[in-house]
């Protein structure tokens, strides 16, 4: 018998804890709030795209095995990023992909493995100048995202594009705070060196 | 949730540009059935109320006081059982007249609407047979009826899982 109140506007805090008495709601409104964030952060480190969704996966499932062991005085956010954070970088690891390109992983033989392999870029914009112009930008950003060091990448990603806070990327990463704000500066300063010749 | 920031940048390097395309970056969905896949593959646990109890008796059973509650539970049910036997001896002459009506009457009456309502039964089953033995033909034709609404299901039932399926297989494959 379970008390299921409005789980949309629940803190993380409390669907975790309906999702510890054992209620499907909760567990599915935890898949529904983190699955693109944390599928995003993979997907972007790895530049696979069913190995990412397998990484995902797996994260998920980690996580919510062991939903009775989280400790409520930190932010879930943090525990299931820094999961699918080791996740990604152990897998990085062990392919030693630490450069990747946008067009497709450096070990895609075949046609079909560069397609798989490559991004896919988002197209909502208002005319076909400006989607070629975004598209390009894009495509340059996540080209240089992927050129920069697992760890600027991870520290980049969580605060630029999931816009997380320094403190909560600290927490993540397992890194002093110093050291956060330290990469996420390099990175910056390695993206805008990147990009340059295309704001020329 | 996403308590995405609106710009934190030092000074020495602020670039609005970057900083602006950073943060419009698409994010990315994994494909259809993504959350069946992993509940399947999710142990829940039991409800709290139950674990509560699971974790008090492992608890008893650790400490050795398992012994304890299940002595005070045998003497716990002692009570009705004496209550029941003090009141039975106070009403000696009470309990051995309803006893004896019991015995005298209670039973064989009982006995007699039981046998009364299978006797019942068993003509009825026999009326009903008598009724459909003779007509063999019918009831040859009902079952050949019967099988082949039978086999009309399992065909139509084969056709519809056989389209779900190509219709999943098609969307993973356009995915």
């Amino acid at each position: 018998m379970h008390y299921t109140p409005d789980l949309s506007t629940a803190t993380d805090q409390q669907v975790v804890e309906w999702a510890t008495d054992g209620a499907e709601a909760a567990y599915r409104e935890l898949l529904r709030r983190y699955q693109r964030p944390v599928f995003s952060l993979i997907y972007r480190m790895v530049r696979d795209r069913e190995l990412a969704e397998d990484l995902t996966q797996e994260t998920f499932v980690k996580v919510l095995n062991a939903i009775d062991r989280y400790r409520p005085e930190y932010k879930f956010s943090s525990w299931i990023f820094k999961i699918a954070n080791n996740a990604a970088i152990d897998h990085l690891r062990r392919k030693e992909l630490d450069t990747l390109s946008l067009e497709g992983r450096p070990d895609a033989t075949t046609p079909d493995r560069v397609e798989a392999t490559a991004l896919q870029l988002g197209d909502a914009t208002e005319s076909p100048l400006e989607e070629l112009e975004a598209r390009e930008l894009g495509n340059q950003i996540e080209y240089a995202i992927g050129r920069l060091r697992p760890e600027y990448r991870a520290c980049i990603i969580m605060r630029h594009v999931e816009g997380r806070p320094y403190d909560e990327i600290a927490e993540t990463l397992d890194l002093p705070l110093g050291t956060v704000k330290t990469y996420i500066h390099r990175a910056r300063a390695e993206l805008k060196e990147m990009l340059a010749p295309l704001r020329e | 949730m996403n308590d995405r920031p609106s710009t934190d940048l030092s000074p020495g390097d602020e670039d609005p540009a970057i900083h602006r395309a950073l943060s419009t970056l698409p994010a990315w969905t994994p494909g259809p059935g993504f959350e069946n896949r992993v509940l399947a593959r999710v142990w829940r646990p039991h409800p709290l109320w139950l674990r509560r109890i699971e974790g008090y008796w492992g608890e008893l059973v650790e400490t050795g006081q398992v012994w304890l509650v299940a002595g005070a539970f045998a003497l716990g049910s002692l009570i009705p059982i004496i209550a029941l036997t003090a009141l039975a001896a106070a009403h000696t002459a009470e309990i051995g007249a309803f006893v004896g009506w019991l015995v005298a009457e209670g039973i064989p009456l009982a006995w007699a609407a039981t046998w009364a309502f299978i006797s019942g039964v068993v003509s009825n089953v026999n009326t009903l047979a008598s009724a459909l033995l003779p007509n063999a033909r019918a009831l040859l034709l009902a079952a050949v009826a019967f099988l082949v609404l039978l086999a009309s299901c399992a065909w139509g039932l084969h056709r519809t899982m056989s389209a779900a399926s190509a219709t999943r297989s098609s969307l993973h494959d356009t995915h």
